[in-house]
């Protein structure tokens, strides 16, 4: 097992490394920081392949190594437990695989781009995301794997954020990610961090949570829609998230829990029915598609829905093939679809006749009111957009002119609420009041409030952002009047100050770069992404929740979730939007 | 503009709109143009201005660009001396004026009024009117509607095509709507898909009146609508006037266009507003010239002519120096080479020079004053291979040599392959596919120099022949096949008159048109060559010779005036201009074709094509600098294949100049590939009627390409295609950056970004008197000289002195000491964002 743990150790840390490298090395030696990429590909690719040599030598059906406790607070142990079974090792073995196509392709096709370091580190990030999504060994590094694939994700839609549209994609596509992440939270909680609960009294609704998950990853029905708008970034990035990785990940969730799903009938049904009207709807608007990316991410979809459905009926290795080849088939296509072009075009210049294009399509054969009404249900994309924009955005829209107007009438409101959001955990606390109902009763009362004020200028934004490191700050209270851990209190009051401090300064001058980062990595901490103590304190506070505590768990997922969505909200609002309203500097990437 | 628009004066109206959208047509052709086309008819300067703040763009580099650029010594103080004291006298300036302009050029402090300009869409009323809706109307809209045209003018991405697309689009839509029992929000509310039993402009009027409050806006907002999404307009008006661009046909009209515009406005206004509501949209009166303003835009055009100064002192003066040096030509030379006027053609010609002093090289419009519509063998149907201001009436075939017939099997690359979609059959097909293509990936991307699986373009195989002999006219479109042997003469004797090869011919005369080759590009077309419409010109090459071996052709050809010995013979050939090879055609044709001529040829051929690849090397900067010539030219073949190059090559990239005149004096130039050179004898041409049709095709298809890069450099978010990275192409017409967003035209950034934007120097070896009576034969060009989008200038033949055409009439060109050697080499390690 020496040599497992060895080779587990060279797989992860070498994206880490990578990361850091790249992170030191000056915008200016491309050179450089694709070597480092390449490098750090091809060693995790190494220890990839001699995990696999150990796991096929050895008689287990799974290796297992556990790193033991890394913390304690009361009953609360952070454990860090590694697993590569066949279904890690595969989706490992994808990932380097596309990582060092990938990093040999941008090389290249990035070169003189001012984004080429950033775009190398957030594809290092998105390694070890899908690393530790791959080994986790518990949902806590599993979680944490998600949400560094989701920031990636954020981060290379955006990747040219002096435009607006591929700033609005990122924020919907991050808006859908968080929403769905909801149920990753909610699965948490209630199976209290292991793979297989001990009570199944909850399993159907941990199922669910999955099931909402994976639809959310996957870009399963009704959350189809963000994959077409998802192609803003350069192309190697959308072939490797949208066409490979990130949209497989959803499939990868669902096969590692496979064998709690195995007892749970609803739940299998249900994902068979989403993989169904997914297949189905997404092959229909797809056939409509007038553009190369968008078809082919329509195509992914599809044979996504139809893993859904091999899932459920119980495959074991068939959706872990499927998963590989159409990874492969989709990353290719994305990446030659400039090409399209070309082949189209020297196809019909040898037809006999102009106008003889091949019109035909197997819907020409349908009744003329069907065939009108089908292709207007795949010209609306299903309604989903729609759903969302209709049903949420716009009423949300109204709400929050209605409360601003109400916010502008009171003087100086948002002191009151940045005070009342420190001070109620505590006196709820002292009354005896249930710590989680309370503490979820606040969070998303002041949620509310942040997200409707979350897109209305800059220093609005940057309230809004002051007011969820106030939440993280009561979390930290709540949670030492519970569990009285002194040392997690500083140690969250510390970090959430700095962060604070740091985004404060950060957003003086939104037009240099490295204030960028540091604003956008501030947030990343406060609102609970895997890199500080605010991700350990809602962890714990997840721990602590009760079983019979599912609607408040239900409460606190949510507001983690939106937290998340209106901080980076807030983040875009200072930094990028401010460039569009401009519009003339051409943007930071040049005035920084 | 400003009246009550009426069904009748709405044409009126759009024609008005329509000519100031962008006019690049599909990606089949690309066919450089004026950027700021609509705004030809006034100065150069004025014109940059109208139309940038029309478009909202910038029109001049940055002036922290021109400041840097004075730093490096690129501007020198001496030219921006002149240009000052140019401006200064043209605007009257007083003491005070000048000492304040002076004191503010230098002034840092005025780059925070160094903006783009805001442009009529964002100055304008509608997003203004749309906001106290509270609407981000084009949040909405543009999704949609961006949707619906793209899927209608789609020729063969998507699968299932836009109902009845073959139909009038408008049509197509009522019948799509009335039909559907699915909602298509926001069209299928009630109130307004009545409007879709009216005609497009019956509902484009009733729209307007809901939504506009004063009909004498509408106009105005005509325009507004169409500028926010204006690469999509501009695509479906150039479809409206030239319906053959498309090879699936589309009837479309920008009233049809207008019309499904303004409706979904509509639809949305209900949607927001409920359906009774009065007009909401009022023009609001933007005052946009202040005292500032005027200023900078004063200082931008000093610095850029300040810019242009610098290089042309270099250039004038270099041209003088050589004008003034003893000339050798071969006496006996073994060989004439006419290649195509390009400036990439330019570092190859030197370096044949250079090679052998036995070989001639000349230059002429790419076309090689063959205009003719071409259909090759595996095409259905002709494309016109001529300068865009030529309409073509003669169709060039191509047949199979064998008379068995090849069937050429084109077979859709399996990775397009639509069966890997669906679900049933997608099911199998990715699994069988998606390993195989798992391989092919990492094949291509590991070892892409083995082979390209995505094939590269095609240049012309040897199997086939061009016919070129006059046939009966093809009653259905008024052209006709070949040329009779009268029409052969006469353009044979138009090409050799032309670049004065009238005597003295070699034994063996090369006609080499040239194209590229590039994988993973969907602007392959703006490779090609320029005077041929964007296509390679290889078919005109052909053609040519053909025509010039003939011995009747020859007779009626010596009748003419010129004659061509039995022992010549011409052979046409293709260069790459991306892989630096050439190949050449029918040599088994021509009888009297020595090859121990040629193969003395190819061999020397082979040399300069490395040498040349040596220098194009130098240019890209992650290659070593120090490579030999054949590593070099290897490095650029490989690129060609390597699906993850977006810099396959340059194009016309730091193209400045154009030299018409004899090259004995210009061959031993270095002009770092930065000039068009069109060979011409001044001594032939008396009455300057041949100089006149030069320029007819030089000004139009250089020019295009010079203002093309000029605008999509200066500014290439806005005039330009933005990076090529996030492309996505769009239905086959067009590139859009992601979905469901507006067409980018002009050209990518990874095209234009060692471009310096200069405009173009023409310089003519002939007196003023004759080039100015060539210029009043050619009024089309000759404004462009006028308004000096591109510049004029003499080399008199007499004095060797270069005199300039302005305003006030010819002028001396102010010479001042040149610097240094190397003059027209941009300092490549200093442009931004290079890095080794």
């Amino acid at each position: 097992m020496i040599s497992a743990h060895a080779f587990l150790k060279l797989t992860l840390l070498s994206p880490v490394l990578g990361f850091i490298a790249v992170m030191f090395t000056p915008r200016s030696r491309e050179a450089r920081i694709a070597g480092i990429g390449t490098l750090s590909s091809i060693i995790s690719f190494v220890g990839v392949f001699g995990l696999t040599v150990v796991y096929f030598l050895g008689d287990n059906s799974k290796i297992e190594v556990d790193c033991g406790v890394l913390a304690r607070f009361g009953s609360y142990d952070l454990k860090i437990v590694w697993i590569a079974d066949i279904l890690s090792l595969v989706y490992a073995s994808l990932t380097c695989f596309f990582a060092c196509l990938v990093v040999t392709y941008s090389r290249y096709y990035l070169h003189r781009e001012p984004g080429y370091k950033s775009f190398f580190l957030i594809f290092h990030l998105f390694v070890i995301g899908l690393m530790l999504l791959s080994f986790g060994g518990n949902f806590s590094i599993l979680f944490a794997g998600w949400e560094f694939i989701s920031i990636a994700s954020f981060v290379l839609i955006a990747f040219y954020n002096e435009r607006d549209q591929p700033v609005r994609a990122a924020l919907f596509v991050l808006g859908v990610y968080r929403f769905c992440d909801l149920g990753l939270i909610f699965a948490v909680v209630l199976s209290h961090h292991a793979f297989l609960p001990d009570h199944s009294a909850q399993g159907v609704w941990i199922g669910f949570g999955l099931l909402l998950a994976a639809c959310g990853k996957s870009a399963q029905f009704p959350f189809s829609g963000w994959l077409r708008k998802a192609m803003e970034g350069p192309t190697p990035s959308s072939a490797i998230f949208y066409g490979a990785l990130s949209v497989h990940a959803g499939v990868f969730l669902l096969l590692r829990v496979a064998p709690i799903l195995k007892s749970l009938m609803e739940v299998r049904i249900a994902m068979a029915i989403v993989g169904i009207l997914s297949a189905v709807i997404a092959t229909m608007v797809g056939r409509t598609e007038s553009s190369v990316k968008a078809r082919i991410g329509w195509a992914a979809v599809t044979q996504v829905g139809v893993i859904f459905i091999e899932i459920a009926a119980g495959f074991e290795t068939l959706p872990l093939i499927h998963l590989s080849a159409n990874a492969m088939l989709r990353c290719y296509q994305l990446l030659v679809s400039p090409s399209v072009v070309v082949s189209l075009l020297r196809e019909q210049s040898s037809l006999k006749a102009p106008n003889l294009l091949d019109d035909f399509s197997i819907e020409t054969l349908l009744p003329k009111t069907l065939r009108s009404s089908l292709y207007a249900f795949a010209l609306s994309q299903a309604y989903t957009d729609r759903l969302f924009d209709q049903l949420i955005f716009t009423h949300l829209r109204h709400l929050s002119r209605k409360l601003c107007r109400v916010a502008d009438s009171i003087p100086s409101s948002a002191p009151v609420i940045f005070i009342m959001t420190l001070v109620l955990p505590g006196l709820v606390g002292m009354t005896g009041g249930h710590l989680a109902t309370s503490v979820s009763f606040l969070l998303i009362a002041i949620l509310i409030f942040g997200m409707i004020s979350g897109g209305l200028g800059p220093i609005v934004a940057l309230r809004v952002w002051l007011l969820v490191g106030a939440i993280q700050l009561s979390m930290g209270i709540a949670l030492f009047l519970e569990r009285e851990s002194l040392f997690l209190l500083t140690t969250q009051i510390g970090t959430v100050l700095t962060c604070i401090g740091f985004g404060v300064f950060a957003s003086k001058a939104p037009c240099v770069r490295r204030n960028q980062t540091i604003f956008f990595c501030a947030t990343l901490v406060m609102v609970g992404y895997p890199i500080g103590t605010p991700f350990l304190t809602e962890d714990i506070l997840v721990h602590h929740f009760m079983e019979d505590q599912v609607f408040a768990a239900l409460v606190l997922g949510l507001s983690c979730a939106l937290m998340g969505w209106i901080a980076i909200r807030a983040f875009v609002s200072i930094f990028w939007e401010g460039q569009h309203r401009v519009g003339s500097s051409g943007g930071s990437k040049l005035c920084g | 503009m400003k009246t009550a628009m009426t069904p009748v004066s709405l044409d009126e109206t759009l024609r008005w709109v329509a000519h100031l959208l962008p006019s690049q047509g599909p990606l089949r052709e690309f066919i450089h143009h004026n950027t700021l086309h609509a705004f030809q008819d006034q100065n150069f300067h004025r014109g940059v201005r109208a139309g940038v703040e029309h478009f909202g763009a910038r029109g001049y580099l940055r002036i922290s660009e021109y400041r840097e650029a004075l730093a490096t010594g690129r501007i020198m103080i001496d030219s921006l001396n002149e240009a000052f004291e140019i401006v200064a006298q043209r605007e009257l300036w007083d003491q005070d004026t000048r000492r304040r302009m002076w004191d503010t050029l230098q002034d840092p402090k005025i780059d925070v009024l160094d903006r783009r300009s805001d442009g009529t869409s964002v100055c304008g009323f509608r997003s203004h009117g749309w906001a106290q809706i509270g609407m981000r109307v084009d949040l909405h809209l543009q999704p949609l509607l961006i949707r619906m045209i793209s899927a209608y003018l789609d020729q063969g991405i998507s699968i299932w095509q836009f109902p009845n697309s073959e139909g009038p689009l408008w049509e197509g839509l009522c019948d799509l709507i009335n039909s559907t029992v699915l909602p298509l929000p926001p069209l299928t509310q009630r109130s307004v898909k009545t409007l879709f039993s009216l005609t497009s402009e019956e509902a484009i009027v009733e729209c307007l009146r809901r939504l506009v409050q004063d009909p004498t806006d509408w106009p105005a907002y005509l325009l507004e609508c169409h500028l926010s999404h204006r690469g999509w307009s501009g695509m479906v008006y150039q479809i409206e006037q030239n319906p053959k661009l498309l090879i699936g046909s589309r009837p479309v009209t920008l009233k049809d266009f207008t019309a499904l515009h303004l409706v979904l406005e509509l639809g949305f206004a209900v949607q927001e507003l409920g359906s009774n509501f009065s007009p909401f949209l009022v023009s609001t009166k933007v005052s946009r010239n202040s005292k500032s303003d005027d200023d900078i835009w004063i200082q931008r055009e000093i610095w850029q002519r300040a810019f242009e100064l610098s290089l042309h002192q270099k250039f004038v003066g270099t041209l003088e120096t050589a004008y003034s040096r003893p000339r050798s030509l071969p006496p006996n030379p073994s060989a004439q080479m006419i290649f195509c006027i390009d400036e990439r053609e330019c570092s190859l010609r030197r370096h044949i020079e250079e090679s052998s002093l036995e070989v001639q090289t000349f230059g002429a419009a790419g076309f090689f004053a063959v205009d003719a519509l071409f259909q090759g063998v595996n095409q259905g149907f002709a494309a016109k291979y001529c300068p865009v201001n030529i309409s073509p009436r003669h169709v060039l075939r191509e047949r199979n040599r064998s008379q068995a017939r090849v069937t050429v099997t084109t077979q859709r690359p399996f990775h397009l392959n639509e069966s890997s979609t669906g679900i049933f059959v997608g099911w199998l097909a990715t699994q069988y596919h998606g390993i195989a293509s798992g391989l092919k990936m990492a094949i291509e991307v590991f070892r892409p120099f083995q082979r390209a699986t995505v094939p590269a373009q095609t240049i012309e195989d040897r199997t086939t022949q061009l016919v070129i002999t006059a046939d009966t006219i093809a009653p259905s479109m008024q052209k006709q096949f070949g040329y009779s042997e009268e029409e052969q003469a006469d353009r044979v004797v138009r090409l050799l008159s032309a670049i004065g090869l009238t005597n003295n011919f070699a034994p063996l005369v090369a006609i080499i048109g040239h194209g590229s080759t590039s994988v993973n590009n969907p602007h392959f077309a703006a490779y090609d060559c320029g005077a041929c419409s964007g296509k390679p010109g290889s078919p005109n090459a052909r053609a040519f010779a053909m025509m010039a071996n003939a011995p009747s052709i020859r007779e009626l050809v010596k009748k003419k005036g010129i004659e061509i010995p039995e022992t010549t013979c011409f052979v046409a050939g293709l260069h790459d201009t991306c892989r630096d090879t050439i190949v050449f055609f029918d040599l088994d044709d021509f009888p009297q074709l020595q090859s121990s001529n040629l193969s003395h040829l190819r061999t020397l051929l082979d040399k300069c094509l490395a040498l040349n690849a040596q220098e194009r090397v130098r240019r890209f900067a992650v290659l070593p600098t120090d490579l030999s010539p054949e590593d070099a030219l290897r490095e650029v073949q490989n690129r060609s294949t390597a699906i993850f190059e977006p810099r396959p090559e340059l194009g016309h990239a730091t193209n400045a100049f154009v030299i018409v005149g004899r090259r004995d004096w210009s061959r031993a130039l270095f002009l770092d590939r930065r000039a068009f050179l069109h060979s011409y004898d001044p001594t032939q041409d008396p009455s300057g009627k041949t100089l006149a049709s030069i320029l007819a095709a030089v000004i139009p298809v250089c020019g295009g390409i010079n203002l093309e890069y000029y605008f999509s450099r200066v500014d290439n978010e806005v005039l330009g295609a933005g990076t090529k990275l996030p492309h996505n192409a769009a239905g086959l017409v067009g590139v859009t950056n992601g979905v469901d967003s507006d067409l980018r035209t002009g050209l990518p950034l990874q095209m234009v970004e060692i471009h310096e934007p200069v405009r173009l120097l023409i310089v003519v070896e002939q007196t003023p008197e004759i080039a100015e009576k060539a210029l009043e034969l050619i009024p089309d060009a000759k404004s462009w000289v006028d308004h000096e989008w591109v510049l004029f200038g003499c080399i008199t033949p007499q004095s060797g002195k270069v005199k300039i055409r302005t305003h006030s009439g010819w002028t001396n060109f102010p010479i001042l000491p040149i610097q240094s050697e190397s003059i027209f080499t941009i300092d490549y390690g200093k442009m931004p964002g290079v890095k080794k």
